[in-house]
């Protein structure tokens, strides 16, 4: 017999699909009888009796397993990066404003590192990776001794350099040398000049950098010397730590304070204050012109 | 009120709340927590429209006792991941039509490569009916053949097993709009088929009285 080409009218497709699906039902019903599945039923009874259900992991009990691995990695990451001393890779330095046309800024990279010489009246600025940046003022002379993955080694060798340290953590490796003196500074903004022909290095502490903490100035030294503190608030303290004792001033130290460095003497200065306008010290170790290596000061701004 | 399961521990003027009328939602828990006397109620209540949607979709076949096995040991093992229990019959049907598809796309791929698709057991001659209605179920087998997948298991799940398009989404997993659509082009395929096929044709002017 030949197909019919013909369509079904529209308006009865819902009662022709009906019918299609009453046949296969009718068919369906007719091939399933009480006993097949009677015997389905026991088979199902058999198999269920060899398995189990398995239990539903809660999804939010996924998402807090997962968060606890995640930052489990990420702690030990931390932990591993900050004991190991930080990324492999170690800061990149870049020199701003030099050398340009018509200036006399001047930067040398042998093997890698920098030495900085401003021109007579313009300053440099240094930028470093981690957002440190290093002002090289006019006529200063700045070498970038080493860099880290935290840090860096600078040598001032003359001049005024104004110092901005990003405090990442607590291994941070900054260090600025000048002279016999070694400054060693977390997370401050300070100004550090020396003047190589009166051995004097001045150290200046901004404010913001500070406030609500104390500073500390730490000064070991073979040589007999001066170290003179200005620009602290009315109402702090100076604590003098010497391996002979500690002794304590207040109130009358404001504005300004001088401490006698004896040779031989390990000698640790803290200034404890609620706001500092400016914290300056300024070291004259009076070595009558022969260089000690032992000279260090540490000026940091350690949170209370 | 959590329902005792333990008849032994229930008072002696107590009684346990009679099991073939507890809802779909109540059936799914207990099966979850390893009721395998409550997977036998699910079995007295759909193990037929899960045949029928098998039958349905694969025609007359040796394997559809297996998957029907498939389908509830399925649902035994993954009950308690049913996001919306009390939509069980949903589940067991779309669970019924995927394990058809997935059958039939074996044995298209076997066909293919190994040339096993013979061997298949089609038209198991214990399941064939009358001779007219076997014609037209032999007529309709191929139709649905033809279909595309996801127009026929919407076919089958809305005319065969006379589900509300909602349900039918819910057992597809997708959208009431995407199964509605689905379902239009399931049966307006299968009826343009049908209208070029004798036997149906034959068959659906009878049952419609001349209305076509």
């Amino acid at each position: 017999m030949k197909p019919s080409r013909e369509r079904f009218d529209s308006a009865n497709y819902e009662l022709a699909a009906e019918a299609i699906g009453v046949a296969l039902r009718e068919a369906a019903a007719a091939a399933t009888t009480p006993e097949r599945l009677a015997v389905e039923a026991e088979r199902l009874r058999r198999a269920v009796a060899q398995s189990r259900p398995t239990r539903r992991i809660r999804p939010r009990l996924v998402y807090s397993l997962a968060a606890a691995a995640l930052g489990a990695s990420l702690s030990f990451g931390a932990y591993w990066l900050s004991k190991s001393g930080g990324a492999p890779l170690a800061l990149e330095a870049e020199v701003c404003n030099a050398p340009q046309a018509g200036t006399a800024s001047r930067v040398f990279r042998p093997a890698g590192r920098h030495y900085v010489a401003a021109c007579e009246r313009k300053a440099t600025e240094l930028r470093f990776a981690d957002g440190s940046r290093v002002g090289v003022e006019a006529e200063a002379r700045l070498r970038v001794q080493d860099l880290y993955a935290n840090g860096a080694s600078l040598l001032l060798e003359k001049g005024r350099a104004n110092v901005q340290v990003v405090h990442r953590s607590k291994q941070s490796r900054w260090t600025v040398a000048a002279g016999p003196f070694a400054v060693t500074v977390t997370g401050t903004r300070f100004d550090i000049a020396w003047e190589p022909a009166s051995e004097r290095l001045s150290v200046e502490l901004f404010e913001g950098q500070v406030e609500n903490r104390w500073a500390e100035l730490f000064v070991r030294c073979d040589a007999q010397g001066w170290a003179t503190f200005r620009g602290f608030d009315e109402g702090s303290t100076v604590e003098h730590h010497t391996s002979r004792g500690t002794r304590s001033e207040a109130g009358g130290c404001t504005g300004a304070h001088e401490a006698r460095v004896s040779s031989f003497v390990r000698f640790a200065s803290r200034i404890h204050s609620t706001r500092f306008t400016s914290a300056k010290a300024e070291l004259d170790p009076n070595t009558g012109g022969a260089r000690h290596p032992s000279h260090a000061v540490r000026f940091s701004s350690v949170p209370r | 009120m959590r329902a005792v399961r333990d008849p032994a521990v229930l008072p002696s003027n107590v009684r346990e709340f009679p099991r073939d009328r507890l809802t779909d939602a109540e059936l799914v828990e207990r099966v979850s927590a390893g009721d395998s006397q409550a997977l036998m109620l699910v079995w007295d209540r759909y193990a037929r429209a899960v045949r029928a949607a098998l039958f349905a979709s694969l025609g007359p076949d040796h394997a559809i006792d297996d998957l029907l096995q498939e389908v509830f040991l399925g649902f035994f093992r993954r009950a308690s991941r049913i996001e919306n229990p009390s939509a069980l019959r949903s589940y067991l049907l779309g669970a019924a039509v995927r394990s058809a598809t997935f059958e039939r796309r074996t044995r298209a791929r076997r066909s293919r490569w190994l040339g096993l698709f013979a061997a298949n057991g089609k038209d198991d001659a214990s399941y064939l009916p009358e001779v007219e209605a076997h014609d037209i179920l032999r007529s309709l087998t191929q139709l649905l053949e033809q279909l595309p997948e996801r127009a026929r298991e919407a076919f089958v799940l809305r005319y065969v097993d006379d589900l509300s398009p909602p349900e039918v989404a819910i057992a597809l997993g997708v959208s009431e709009s995407t199964a509605k659509r689905a379902i239009a082009k399931g049966r307006e395929r299968i009826l343009v088929h049908a209208a070029r096929d004798p036997v149906l044709h034959g068959y659906l002017t009878k049952v419609m009285g001349g209305r076509l």
